[in-house]
């Protein structure tokens, strides 16, 4: 395919020109208007007094940015974020991985086990998060009694901050596993079945083939799915307010604090210069893996 | 030493949905010997390597090793080492990894010396050496090759499985390595089964031949009795370069004729019966016959040349000494070398 090929290319005329513009144009007026311009806009408030219902604002200059740094829950947040997409991805990963190595087989009603697994990644995460309060309720949630059932004092999933975050993941785990085992089944399928085959006729045991073959080929689909689980894991927010609120210390994620401190709070300023920092750490933890895909990539273009 | 072979296969027959693979083959591997599996492609014969090394389960008949009823042993139990054709190599790894892998099964437990050995002798057996480091994906298709046969032969299992080993390499290599491979099993004193389309392959390595047809055995023998004394035209198709003259004869007046009344060889049978003659080219000599023949093509060989010829109503093939500057169109009348043609009634 040339370019030359493409209707309205290489501008030999104004009206092809003005023909590929017209094409263009929405999607970059939209792009202009809901991406590139809130965030020149937010980088300008980050800098000023802005607060909600106050009228006018005055330039700060790096105030609300030293203010981001002073007070502690910021970095709590951050923290809070980081813990929580951690233990989330590498829970979705693991459980899926291992329900993968068990469902990897034909068997009678696969199908209808796997759409029904996959349920909870089809419902809205609120609506997860609301569900998940009434089994977690302290009094008479569905899960509470059964651990009283075995005996054990069962905990305050909603109110004790020791739980409150666990309450979260787990509703996170419940949604996202799925997402996991379906990646992680493609994985196994694409593994070529002579390779099993000639470790088998080698003699090498389960374990080798497992730790030789199987993981290492599962690898790249596997990392992928993280990175993937991993940028949206660090947007967490819809569970939280469900679960705990925006204002909870023990589940407060970077989203939450922003909603908080910008909506509920009112302090535009320092909500936009947080929302900067945010940024700038996201954009620097997506360069690494993008980098990380890529090498991935190349080792399998020359492996090729 | 009880006297049972290494390997006996009996009735295999393995059938997938519409194609029937194997039908019925039996077949025996001495401890010593190697045994060459001939057959077209799509003859069965990757599916009776499969079977007998535990990749596929027979639909019936069994295999046993030095006697001892195997069918239903795993791949591992069988300790076979199988070299196959589409290379399996594991993928990422170097060449040195994948030679070394099946060294490092836990049922071994080889020392480290003893590995690193090993994988020295395959390297210079298969002229590898410089390839140890490499990643195997990034081998050529005849590189692959021989590192798939190398991670065959670094083991010393209870016998060697090799499909189809030598098919993509140079012609000086697998000149080579046939003789290499044929000395190999007498050195290691392991027996192999040595699957190959090239009859070439066959008729130099094989103790013994096996002629699979359409998942049969169709004939076994030394290289001598299936080149000489073919059980049915196709064998006779099989081997022989260039290929055998196969002509449909009516028996009259005491000779086998071809369809315009050639005369081919005597006939004892009841005159009207059928038959089917065939008379390699070595045995039809250029001229003393009673019938001419046009030249229609010559291709020099180098220590003969091979003239295609109008004859018996056909096509037949007629070895030319290299010094014959025979122009196409000259005429020859070939004849028969007496009790030379190969005659299957019916």
């Amino acid at each position: 395919m040339t370019t030359a090929a493409a209707p309205g290319g290489g501008g030999r005329s104004g009206s092809g020109g003005w023909g590929a513009a017209a094409v263009v144009a929405p999607a970059l007026i939209l792009l202009i208007a809901f991406n590139v311009f809130p965030l020149f806009y937010n980088l300008i408030l980050s800098f000023t007094s802005a607060e909600l219902g106050v009228e006018g604002w005055t330039w700060v200059g790096t105030r609300n940015y030293q203010r981001v740094f002073e007070r502690p829950e910021y970095s709590a947040a951050l923290r809070t974020t980081a813990l929580f997409v951690f233990l989330a991805v590498v829970c979705e990963l693991a459980l899926g991985f291992v329900l993968a190595l068990a469902l990897h087989r034909r068997f009678a009603g696969k199908t209808a086990l796997l759409t029904a697994l996959l349920i909870p990644m089809m419902l809205p995460p609120a609506v997860m998060g609301l569900y998940a309060n009434l089994l977690y309720d302290g009094d008479y949630g569905l899960l509470n009694q059964i651990i009283s059932g075995f005996g054990v004092a069962p905990p305050q999933w909603r109110t004790d901050p020791a739980w409150k975050l666990t309450a979260v993941l787990i509703v996170d785990v419940w949604m996202w596993t799925p997402f996991m085992l379906l990646i992680s089944l493609a994985a196994l399928g694409s593994v070529p079945r002579h390779l099993y085959e000639a470790a088998e006729v080698d003699r090498a045991s389960a374990w080798m083939v497992f730790r030789r073959i199987t993981i290492p080929l599962c690898a790249p689909l596997l990392a992928l799915a993280a990175l993937l689980r991993t940028t949206d894991a660090l947007k967490q927010f819809d569970i939280v307010m469900a679960i705990t609120g925006p204002n909870d210390q023990a589940t407060q994620t970077v989203s939450a604090l922003l909603y908080q401190g910008l909506f509920a709070d009112g302090k535009v300023g320092r909500g936009s210069a947080y929302a900067c920092v945010v940024l700038v750490l996201v954009i620097a933890l997506a360069t690494v893996c993008t980098r990380y895909l890529d090498w991935l990539a190349r080792r399998q273009g020359r492996g090729a | 030493m009880t006297d049972h072979p290494r390997l006996a296969v009996a009735g295999l027959t393995k059938r997938f949905g519409a194609i029937q693979a194997l039908a019925g083959v039996d077949l025996h591997v001495g401890r010593d010997e190697l045994v060459v599996v001939l057959g077209a492609t799509g003859a069965g014969k990757t599916t009776l390597l499969r079977t007998i090394a535990g990749l596929e389960t027979p639909d019936a008949g069994s295999v046993a090793f030095d006697g001892a009823e195997a069918t239903s042993w795993n791949p591992a139990a069988r300790d076979v080492a199988l070299m196959f054709q589409d290379f399996a190599l594991y993928p990422d790894w170097t060449v040195r990894r994948n030679l070394e892998f099946p060294l490092r099964a836990p049922a071994r437990r080889l020392p480290e010396s003893e590995i690193t050995q090993r994988i020295a002798w395959v390297a210079e057996l298969l002229a590898i050496g410089h390839l140890l480091d490499k990643p195997s994906t990034r081998l050529s298709g005849g590189q692959m090759q021989r590192v798939a046969l190398g991670r065959a032969l670094v083991r010393r299992p209870r016998l060697f499985l090799l499909d189809e080993p030598l098919t993509n390499l140079d012609a000086k290599l697998r000149e080579r390595l046939r003789l290499e491979i044929a000395a190999l099993r007498r050195e290691l004193h392991t027996p192999m089964l040595y699957v190959t389309h090239d009859q070439g392959e066959a008729l130099a390595m094989a103790d013994r031949i096996v002629v699979l047809i359409a998942g049969r055995v169709a004939q076994v023998g030394s290289a001598e009795d299936i080149y000489d004394r073919p059980a049915s035209p196709e064998v006779a198709r099989l081997l022989g370069h260039p290929p055998i003259n196969l002509i449909a004869a009516t028996a009259s007046d005491g000779f086998w004729r071809a369809g315009d009344g050639t005369p081919l060889a005597p006939a004892t049978a009841t005159v009207g019966s059928r038959a089917t003659i065939g008379i390699r080219p070595e045995h039809l000599a250029p001229n003393g016959g009673p019938r001419p023949a046009q030249i229609r093509v010559v291709q020099h060989h180098g220590a003969y040349q091979v003239a295609t010829v109008a004859w018996a109503g056909g096509e037949s093939h007629v070895l030319l000494p290299p010094e014959a500057a025979l122009p196409i169109g000259t005429e020859l009348h070939p004849s028969v070398v007496q009790d030379r043609a190969l005659i299957w009634p019916g």
